[in-house]
């Protein structure tokens, strides 16, 4: 893979990965 | 009006949220478009639609389901009738409500007309993988695919057992059945895509040493600015629209069953993560990189073809195929099924709430409707023993270029120009997180409505140019014999867009008599 497609898919993979994780604590915070 | 049923619990309504947004558009639309738009070319378009239109309409159409579901309505004609008439009066306001009642109308029942087969497909697919169906290499897989579309004993029974289930899904209500079947579903889903993304990623280059999983990353993530075009924006546009299921009216429907001070923004956004998960974390690394590890480059090219076709032929080769084949059959048979719910649930509401009929009845009467405007799909490759399915193309193209975004475009300028300054506090009453002023102003009001009218504008032009417009469009112009199944296709889209304009106009006329007699606004909660 060149460095480009890592450097991007890894941005936003993190991003959603990220927006996911946090979202759905957040959720599961308020749920409570 | 009876008491309306709510969702049971937070994480019960993302979930059941998320299988409405995650469908077969994620695991078989998203790769075959990405693939078929350059690659690297469409992710950046793609990552621009869902920040413009995506994620503003997604928060329009939460609150218009809250809303409207706080008057007691589960359908877009009085949603959008109720929001509209704060500015253009009453009278107006129902004559937009109903154009946009018209097309989530039209869209809930002609998209399940082929979405119901599609997951008939799935299933049926799960029941080949399993029992070795298209293992036999003396026949192509293409000629497999082409034998179970034109078998009216495997269209038939792969359909209506799908039909049955969801029938059973959606008559048990809310939270005991569509509640009840997204928990289930959606954290299976979620695992059956993470195993097939460490098989896809782990298959090594089987067939040509330059062909890797990672060569197939390496595609879909580097950016090809040079192959930037009209084309891949507008399929990525698309692609926003199908994989979020906006334009529908089937978000507003599960966001109708929210209580009036639930949160939506973080709830909606929650939703926006965990599809895009599943599509581009889950969808992107299954299909593209298993493709191009065995079939290269030009594997890739096969459109919708990727999952019936190209990725029969890999599992066959491969070790643990049959079993690897039934989870990726059955990913996409729960992706389709937990979507197909919510338009379902949709006419079901619309029965319940025009017609006063139990939900139990109302079930079985969509369950009929379905069969009857299943059928043409079902028998059109069975009838003409071709494998173009003209009707299904022709019903898709309208509803995936106009319908789902004329529909985007109304709610979102209701929301931004109608609603007005009301929006803001809708949206944010109950939230966790609040919207500010200037995102409202800037992106409801302006550059959202202004991007879709854009993409209508190019749209058609590109379908002009390459002659879907004309009488007989230029995909069946060298196929008589499946002319006459665009035309039927065409006139049932007129039909049934009729049809829910006048059933819409009727129940905002039922509901809201009064104040239309009046022209001045009566009935506010």
């Amino acid at each position: 893979m060149s460095l480009t497609a890592i450097v991007f898919m890894g941005t936003v993979w993190t991003l959603i990965i990220g927006m996911a994780v946090y979202t759905l604590r957040q959720v599961l915070k308020h749920s409570k | 009006m009876s008491q309306r049923e709510n969702w049971g619990s937070k994480i019960g309504l993302i979930l059941a949220m998320a299988g409405n947004a995650v469908g077969l558009g994620n695991f078989w639309r998203y790769p075959y478009q990405a693939a078929k738009n350059g690659g690297g070319a469409f992710m950046l378009p793609y990552f621009a639609a869902l920040l413009i239109i995506g994620i503003p309409i997604m928060l329009v159409e939460w609150s218009q389901g809250r809303y409207g579901g706080k008057y007691g309505h589960g359908t877009i004609g009085p949603m959008v009738y109720l929001q509209a008439r704060e500015r253009a009066k009453p009278r107006n306001a129902i004559i937009i409500g109903s154009i946009a009642g018209a097309i989530a109308f039209g869209v809930t029942i002609l998209v399940n007309s082929y979405y119901n087969h599609l997951i008939g497909w799935t299933l049926g697919y799960s029941f080949l993988s399993l029992t070795g169906g298209y293992m036999d290499t003396a026949k192509s897989t293409g000629e497999v695919f082409v034998n179970y579309i034109q078998s009216p004993t495997l269209v038939m029974t792969f359909w209506v057992i799908s039909l049955i289930a969801l029938s059973f899904a959606v008559m048990r209500g809310i939270q005991k059945g569509i509640e009840a079947w997204a928990k289930l579903m959606m954290p299976i889903l979620y695992v059956f895509g993470f195993i097939l993304v460490i098989r896809a990623l782990t298959v090594g280059s089987p067939v040509n040493p330059d062909w890797s999983p990672l060569s197939g990353l390496d595609f879909l993530w580097t950016p090809h600015w040079e192959n930037l075009n009209w084309t891949s924006v507008l399929a990525a546009a698309g692609q926003i629209f199908f994989t979020l299921s906006l334009g529908m009216g089937i978000i507003q429907n599960y966001a109708s069953y929210l209580k009036p001070d639930d949160d939506i923004v973080l709830s909606s956004i929650t939703m926006i993560s965990l599809n895009e998960f599943a599509e581009i974390i889950l969808g992107g690394t299954i299909v593209i990189p298993i493709t191009y590890a065995f079939l290269g480059p030009q594997g890739l090219s096969s459109g919708v073809g990727l999952s019936f076709i190209s990725l029969p032929n890999i599992f066959r080769t491969m070790a643990g195929g049959q079993i690897f084949g039934a989870l990726w059959f059955l990913l996409l048979f729960f992706a389709g099924f937990t979507s197909a719910i919510a338009m379902y649930n949709y006419l079901t509401a619309l029965l319940e709430e025009n017609l006063g009929l139990a939900r139990k009845k109302a079930t079985w009467v969509i369950f009929a409707v379905y069969i009857i405007v299943g059928l043409p799909v079902g028998l059109e490759a069975i009838l003409t023993e071709t494998d173009t399915l003209a009707y299904f193309t022709e019903v898709d193209n309208w509803i995936g270029n106009y319908f789902l975004v004329v529909l985007g475009l109304i709610e979102v300028l209701v929301a931004g120009w109608l609603f007005g300054g009301r929006f803001l506090d809708e949206v944010n009453r109950g939230s966790y997180w609040k919207i500010p002023t200037w995102y409202y102003h800037l992106f409801v009001k302006f550059i959202t409505p202004a991007a879709i009218l854009i993409i209508l504008i190019f749209s058609t032009k590109t379908y002009w140019d390459v002659g879907y417009l004309r009488w007989i469009p230029s995909f069946v112009e060298n196929t008589p014999v499946l002319v006459p199944w665009v035309i039927a296709a065409r006139l049932v889209l007129i039909g049934v867009l009729t049809f829910g304009f006048f059933q819409s106009y009727v129940s905002i006329k039922k509901n809201y008599g009064e104040e239309l007699r009046q022209n001045r606004i009566l009935v506010q909660k």
